[in-house]
Parts: C-alpha cells; structure tokens; sequence
C-alpha cells in the first residue's frame, strides 16, 4: 500500500496534465496500429450508456484508452511520468466497466540473459498493475504475463529497437494493440545504445499475425 | 572394465533403439585453439573388412575430441612417419624423431551381424610402453560413441582428469520469421551429432536443465499462454506438467534447476508479478519458498553439495548474484564487480561458478572463484547467456550470437579454446550440459 501512497500524487498530477488538453492520443494520425479493428475486438461493454460515451472509447483514436503502451528504461521497471495519464485512463476505465479484463503483458529488449529478463518483464507488468489498483482497477480485472526478450517488436540490434521493445502492453480482449511511444519520450536515461535515429530495420513492421503496418513507430 | 565396457554398450544399444533418424548436425568451428598443448598421434585406425571404408573414421573423431579439449594438439596425418594399425609394427624411434610423445594406434574389424570390434593402443613413445588398451565391441549406429569413449579413456590417461567425450547437451533451436516461429527443444551428443527434438511448440520453449542421471529434462514452455515448467522424460518423452500441482497452480514459473540427488527442483515462481526463488519437491509434491524480496529473484543454481542456491537478484539496485541455504535465511551477495552479472551456474566441484558479467554494454560469460573472490572474463562477444559447464569442469557451452543469429559457443575452463556450433536450421539459444553416462 505504501507503493501507492507514494505515487498518488503524480497520479494526480498526470491527471490534471490529461484534463489540460493533451493530444497524446492523436499525434501522428494514424499513430495507432489497432489490432481491435479486426472484427471481434470491439467488445460492447463500453458501450451501455455509461458516462455518455458515444461508442466504445477502447476504440477511439482521440482517446487516452487507444494507447495501449507503456515504455520502460534499461533494466528498469519504474514507469516514466509521461504514462501516468495513459495508465490512469485505463485504471478509470476498469473501474468504471467492472466486467472487463486485462493482461498485461510485460516485455524487455534483446539485451541481459533471457531469464533475467522474464522477471524483468514480469515486474514491469506488474509496476503498471498496481498504477491501474491505485486508480481503482479491482485485482480479479489484471493479469500479469511476462515474455521477457521472447516476443520484440522490432527486431534491430540497436537502441532504436531495444526501446521499441521494452514495454508493457495492455491487453483488452484478447487483442494486442502495440501503440508507439508517446511523443514527450525521448528515450532518456537510456544512454545504452547505439544511438537512434539509424535503425530502421524491424521498426516498423509488427511481428504478430495482422499486424498493421506500424506506421508511426518511428521518431 | 572389459565389464563396464560391456554395460555401457547396453546402455548405447537402449538409447539406439529408441533413436529416430538423425538429421543434419551442427557445424563446429574452432575459433581459437591452444596454446602449448600437448601433441599426439591418433593414427587412422585400420580396416579389416571387406567395404572400402569402416562405418565411421573412428580415428577423427577421436582428433576431434581431443583437439576442441584444448589440452591435445592431434598431428595431422600427412606429417605422420608411418601409419601402423598395431602396437607390434610401431617404430618408436621415428615417433621421436619427430617429437610426438603419444601415439594410438587402433584397427576395426566387422564380426558379422552388424557388429564390430574396434581395438586401440595408446603408448608413451618415449618409454616405449603401452599405456592402455581395449577392444570394444559395438553395432555400427554406436560406433561414435564407442570413439568418444576411447577419447574419454586416452583423456583420462594423460590429464588425470574425466574425460566428457560421451556426454550429450540440451538447446533450444528458434525456426522461422517473427510472425511464424518455432521452438524445439533438442538433445545431441556434446559434438552435436544425432540431434533429436523432445518437444516442439510454436510459443517459446526455454531453460532445458538435465537431472542428475540424465534421464529427465526439466524446461520451460509457453504453450498455455505464460512460462510454465514441464519435466520430461528423454527416453519415453512422458512429460509432467507442475502446474498441474495446487502449489504452483496458474503461477508463472520458469528457470529449473535440479538438486544434485534429483528429487528437487529449484524454480522461479512469480505471482503478482514478484519473481521469487522455490524449492519443488517432485516426491511429496511440497513447495518451499526460499526468497522473500519484493525484487527479482530468479535463475538458481544448486551446489553441487546440495546445500547452496546461487541466484541473481536486482535487490540492491542491479542484477547481482547472491548465494542462500536450501534451507532459506539471508541472501549474501557474491559479486560486486560490475553493474550486471546473471545466470549463474556451479562447476562441477563446487568451488566456481560461470555466469554473465556485463563489460562495457557487452554481455560476456565470466568465472568467479568462490574462495578466493577472483572472476576471470573468458570470452569477447556481444551477447552471451545461459553458461552451462561439462561434467568434467573442462569446458564451459553458453549460447552466443554470431551474424545476427543464436550460436552455442564453448570455452576451456582456462579461456583458451574458443569454438561454436550453429545450426542451418534456425536460431540456437539455451544450451546445457549433461551429465556423465551412467556406468
């Protein structure tokens, strides 16, 4: 509980960020690879009249709740301040559809030992976990997988994939939407790789079946 | 020991006849060889059967062992003075000459009914004694054995030391594109010779760890959706899931490792996101949790006198390795050089452990004296993981990458002999080492 008390400010902070008009949602346009679009991922649980929205939100692209990605430093599990507004929507979203599940899939880059790193995805999932419990989210709505350095998004040997693929995705239904970085992440504190910039190889093609053209994932 | 041989091949001859056909093996490449080894002749062996050609070169199969051992430089046959197939017509004194201190010489000789006997003398030309000799009787799908096990006897002769020349190694091969993978765990002899996948999966497989005896495999697979733990008989393929137990249940659970009597098995078990390091006690059916940080605790290896744990843990800050009781108590840190040292794994006699140590961004295996607190860093690549020693000690096999994809890799104990085995096939990655064959 002390983890949470810890954090609710910024919470609170990121919301306030959120509610002062951030388009982090709709930069790029078509940013957004939404594996949802195919057929059964728009479940009709958003839709039954709660809070007026119009549709289902998980599928608006002006929405918070179309980003699905939370990106991570290095061997680190601490989630960067520019997703707490991301994570909160989510976290407000279970709370407010009870019924609705997700996983959270937690994911490295190709670099440390391939164990290590199941546990470092695994406690990368679960730092998003328990932002998405502090915003309300009950724990029987979350799970937890890791897939440590087994599934990259992108494939390169350098910094411009390794960010790419340190990452929590959040799962409705089933469906993996990768979304990109937001836009205020410049992939500081990183200071590991090669640079970026170069790489584009791999970048922008999704490894996973119907996936979209990924367009958007580069800087 | 005309009887242990004897046993032995019965036990080849079992594991022959559950053998399914044999694809293409790994291709080995020496990368570094030795410094100072100690030359020696392995003359080819003769042949006294009416084909052109015996079965299998048993001869260079016996080079080859010795020469990726590091210890042996084998005289390449064009530089040898004579070819004798038996001790009666060796000239010691041409063997001298050109400064070659032992010398095997041997002959094959088919029996009738698919069986041969394969004879080999070994001799210190100086003296001009035999040092041993055997005749070994063996159908021809077990003829490479039968030359690993002269290997392991020559070795033995001349180090003092156990030769694990016939022992085999576990890997996981990844086949095909991103958006169609494939993973299967293999077992071959330790030269990659007669591959044979045990499992296949189109979700990851990872972390396959030999029982003490060989005869199961413990490994991980995602086929349910998240890493769960499975053991494996080889032989049968018979396959036990641990989640099936209430103790582990849905958890996810990964990195096995046996305890030296083989009745245990250390594992990562993570629920709630928190990696923490257990004991499974595959007779009772018991689990005991031996770590309680709010960390990553993962990646155990048992001492091999069963009482310790060695683990890496991000407890203080980074990945570090940090040594515990099978009975649990307080974790103490073991390495303190570097900012990332991983996958820990024992030598044989406890008193080293190999494991990855990060030098400058690169991920390279490493060995720690456990008494004196030295680490030596044996290799120079990128990327390496999952060390993993021959039951000998003398070698260490870890996965590697080299031109984009996985390779196994192998380096004497001492950093001096550096090889790598890849695969046409696919990606390798998460290689171990098994233990002796049973005598």
């Amino acid at each position: 509980m002390k983890n949470y008390l810890k954090i609710l400010p910024l919470i609170f902070a990121s919301l306030l960020l959120a509610a002062c008009g951030t388009t982090g949602g709709t930069k790029g346009g078509a940013a957004v690879e939404n594996l949802g679009q195919q057929g059964k991922g728009a479940q009709a649980s958003g839709a039954q009249g709660q809070g007026g929205y119009q549709g289902n939100p998980l599928n608006n692209p002006t929405s918070l709740l179309s980003k699905r990605s939370i990106y991570f430093d290095f061997n680190s599990s601490d989630v960067r301040s520019q997703y707490y507004a991301l994570i909160s929507a989510h976290g407000a979203y279970l709370a407010a559809h009870p019924n609705v599940k997700v996983v959270l899939e937690g994911n490295t880059d190709e670099r440390g030992t391939r164990e290590y790193n199941l546990g470092l995805g695994e406690r990368r999932a679960e730092a998003v976990r328990k932002l998405l419990l502090a915003q309300g989210a009950s724990p029987d709505q979350l799970k937890t997988i890791s897939f440590g350095k087994e599934r990259p998004y992108a494939s390169g040997h350098d910094e411009s994939a390794w960010r790419l693929n340190r990452r929590v995705d959040i799962v409705y239904n089933g469906q993996l939407t990768v979304t990109p970085p937001i836009s205020s992440d410049n992939g500081q504190g990183t200071g590991q790789g090669s640079g970026q910039g170069g790489g584009s190889q791999g970048a922008g093609q999704s490894p996973y079946p119907g996936g979209g053209s990924g367009q958007g994932m580069g800087q | 020991m005309k009887f242990l041989v004897r046993v032995l091949l019965t036990c080849w001859l079992a594991l022959g006849l559950l053998a399914g056909p044999a694809y293409a093996a790994l291709t080995i490449e020496i990368t570094q060889g030795a410094q100072g080894a100690l030359p020696i002749a392995i003359v080819p062996f003769g042949w006294q059967g009416p084909a052109p050609n015996p079965p299998q070169d048993v001869a260079s199969i016996i080079s080859s062992d010795l020469y990726r051992s590091g210890r042996f430089a084998p005289v390449p046959a064009k530089n040898m003075p004579e070819q004798p197939h038996d001790g009666n017509q060796v000239n010691f004194a041409s063997w001298r000459a050109v400064g070659t201190p032992n010398l095997v010489v041997g002959q094959i000789r088919p029996t009738g009914q698919g069986m041969y006997v394969v004879q080999f003398q070994l001799f210190d030309v100086y003296q001009g004694t035999q040092l041993t000799g055997y005749s070994i009787t063996a159908p021809a799908s077990e003829l490479r054995h039968v030359a690993h096990h002269i290997s392991d006897i020559i070795y033995e002769k001349l180090t003092g030391q156990r030769g694990a020349f016939n022992t085999r190694i576990a890997y996981v091969i990844a086949k095909g594109s991103r958006s169609s993978k494939s993973y299967q765990v293999v077992v071959s002899d330790w030269d990659g010779y007669d591959p044979q996948i045990i499992v296949r999966s189109k979700q990851p497989l990872m972390g396959p760890a030999w029982s003490p005896h060989g005869r199961r495999l413990a490994y991980v697979s995602f086929e349910l959706g998240h890493a769960q733990v499975y053991v494996q008989t080889v032989a049968t393929g018979a396959r036990l899931r641990l989640a099936q137990y209430p103790e582990i249940g849905g958890a996810q659970v990964w990195s096995p490792v046996w305890s030296p009597d083989g009745r245990q098995l250390a594992l990562t078990i993570s629920r709630n996101g928190n990696p923490d390091i257990y004991i499974f006690n595959l007779a009772s059916k018991t689990l005991r949790r031996i770590t309680h940080s709010g960390a990553i605790d993962t990646e155990p290896t048992w001492s091999p006198d069963g009482r310790t744990l060695v683990f890496t843990s991000d407890r203080g800050g980074s990945p570090q390795l940090y040594k515990v009781s099978v009975n649990g108590g307080r974790p103490q840190r073991i390495t303190f050089q570097g900012n990332y040292n991983a996958r820990a794994d024992f030598s044989p006699d406890g008193r080293q452990i190999a494991f990855v140590h990060r030098v400058s961004g690169k991920f390279q295996i490493a060995v720690l004296d456990l008494d004196s607190g030295q680490m030596r860093v044996l290799t120079d690549d990128d990327l390496d993981d999952s060390p993993s020693f021959a039951p000998n000690g003398s070698m260490i096999l870890y996965a590697s990458r080299h031109g984009g994809r996985g390779v196994l890799a192998e380096v004497s104990d001492d950093g001096s002999v550096h090889q790598r085995l890849t695969s046409q096939q696919g990606s390798l990655q998460e290689p171990s080492w098994g233990p002796y064959a049973q005598r």
